[in-house]
């Protein structure tokens, strides 16, 4: 009896209580696309690391490898 | 100073015929096409006079020498010059390749950079010079080693490239002059130069007989595979193409007839395969006939005639020994 009474208010709930219900209990592609936002924002944030890091190894290599000067003497001569 | 600093100092001596005895092995080069006119050419982009006259990388110069061939109080000079030069960064490479055969030098000369650089004004020298001449010169009573001389201007080209990480390449080729020259000494020198103030932005050099594209120690002309690296030069089925870049192995896969290459054990204990020879390399000999596919591997091991060649003749060759049992 009691029970019913309960179910007999939760159903006498106005219809905004019923939405925030509904929302609380996500559907598969709702937590599909939470789960890409999380992690975009967590593995987003690493690969901007990444990629700092890789730019400075890439001046750092590109520094280190830089062409040298070699140096060209011409003689202008004769024989006599 | 050469023997001083390998590798970092590269030298090119231009000959005045006027002061050259016609006689001499330093008759003058070859300036493009033309016989003659190096001197004067090169000269004039650095207002020579006087000689000896010493050009550093189109940065700094000496004129005038010692007498009796008595350099060493030049050397001071040419060091300052040198130390004055090395060292300092450019965006420019250079790597020199090619093969040689016989007495003809196809060359790729190839130029990269590792950072921008305007291209205004900016050419390639490509020249070729012969080392280490022994001769004698009256003025100083004594023979001397002439390094580098120049034998032929091949050719100025402009360069096009700008930026990091672009290349160009110019490729081109000569013959040997055997009866003017000493063909293991002769080398390509080519240079980044300005054309609008003749500084040098880099210098590369090469004996024509050290063209090691892939540097395993064998030089072009005498490697099996030119762009693998392969020292040994293992060649299993002796075809003169090295293992490292065959990929057919004539020996024991794609054998006569085996047109496929496919290869079979005759039970789970056999230790080595055979070949198997059946009706699909016959059908594949006869795409291989009507493509004229001369680059498949089964293109060598369908000539069950033996004459070089493959054709319809061959397909019924190897049909009729299939038939026969002769596999």
């Amino acid at each position: 009896m009691l029970i019913y009474n309960r179910t007999l208010n939760i159903k006498s709930f106005p219809r905004n209580c019923e939405v925030i219900m509904r929302t609380n209990t996500f559907n598969p592609i709702t937590k599909a696309f939470v789960l890409c936002l999380l992690t975009a924002s967590v593995f987003g944030q690493r690969i901007d690391r990444e990629d700092s890091v890789n730019n400075d190894l890439r001046m750092l290599v590109e520094n280190a490898s830089r062409s040298q000067q070699i140096v060209w003497v011409e003689d202008f001569t004769g024989l006599n | 100073m050469l023997d001083e600093f390998p590798g970092t100092l590269i030298s090119t001596e231009w000959h005045s015929p006027g002061y050259t005895p016609g006689d001499s092995d330093f008759e003058e080069c070859y300036y493009y096409d033309n016989f003659g006119g190096c001197y004067g050419a090169r000269g004039n982009l650095f207002n020579v006079g006087g000689i000896p006259h010493t050009e550093w990388n189109g940065e700094y110069d000496l004129t005038g020498g010692w007498a009796n061939g008595n350099w060493e109080p030049a050397y001071d000079y040419f060091i300052g010059f040198y130390n004055q030069l090395i060292g300092s960064e450019t965006p420019y490479d250079i790597v020199i390749n090619g093969f040689k055969d016989g007495l003809t030098v196809n060359y790729d000369i190839t130029v990269s950079m590792d950072d921008d650089h305007s291209s205004q004004n900016q050419k390639v020298e490509i020249i070729v010079v012969e080392d280490k001449i022994m001769s004698y010169w009256t003025g100083a009573s004594e023979y001397h080693n002439a390094r580098n001389v120049a034998r032929y201007w091949i050719s100025t080209e402009d360069l096009d490239i700008n930026s990091a990480g672009e290349s160009q390449t110019f490729s081109g080729s000569f013959e040997i002059d055997e009866e003017a020259w000493n063909p293991d000494s002769v080398k390509i020198i080519s240079m980044v130069q300005n054309y609008g103030n003749y500084h040098v932005h880099q210098v590369q050099e090469l004996n024509v007989n050290e063209f090691d594209t892939d540097q395993d120690g064998i030089m072009n002309n005498e490697d099996n595979c030119l762009s693998e690296y392969n020292p040994e030069q293992e060649d299993i089925d002796g075809d003169g193409m090295g293992d490292a870049c065959d990929p057919c192995d004539n020996a024991n896969i794609f054998v006569p007839g085996n047109v496929s290459g496919d290869l079979w054990y005759y039970d789970d204990t056999s230790l080595e395969p055979t070949v198997l020879v059946d009706v699909f390399d016959v059908l594949l000999l006869a795409e291989i006939v009507e493509l004229a596919d001369e680059e498949s591997c089964g293109y060598e091991a369908g000539d069950m005639t033996g004459e070089g060649d493959v054709n319809i003749i061959d397909v019924i060759a190897l049909a009729s020994f299939i038939m026969e049992g002769a596999f």
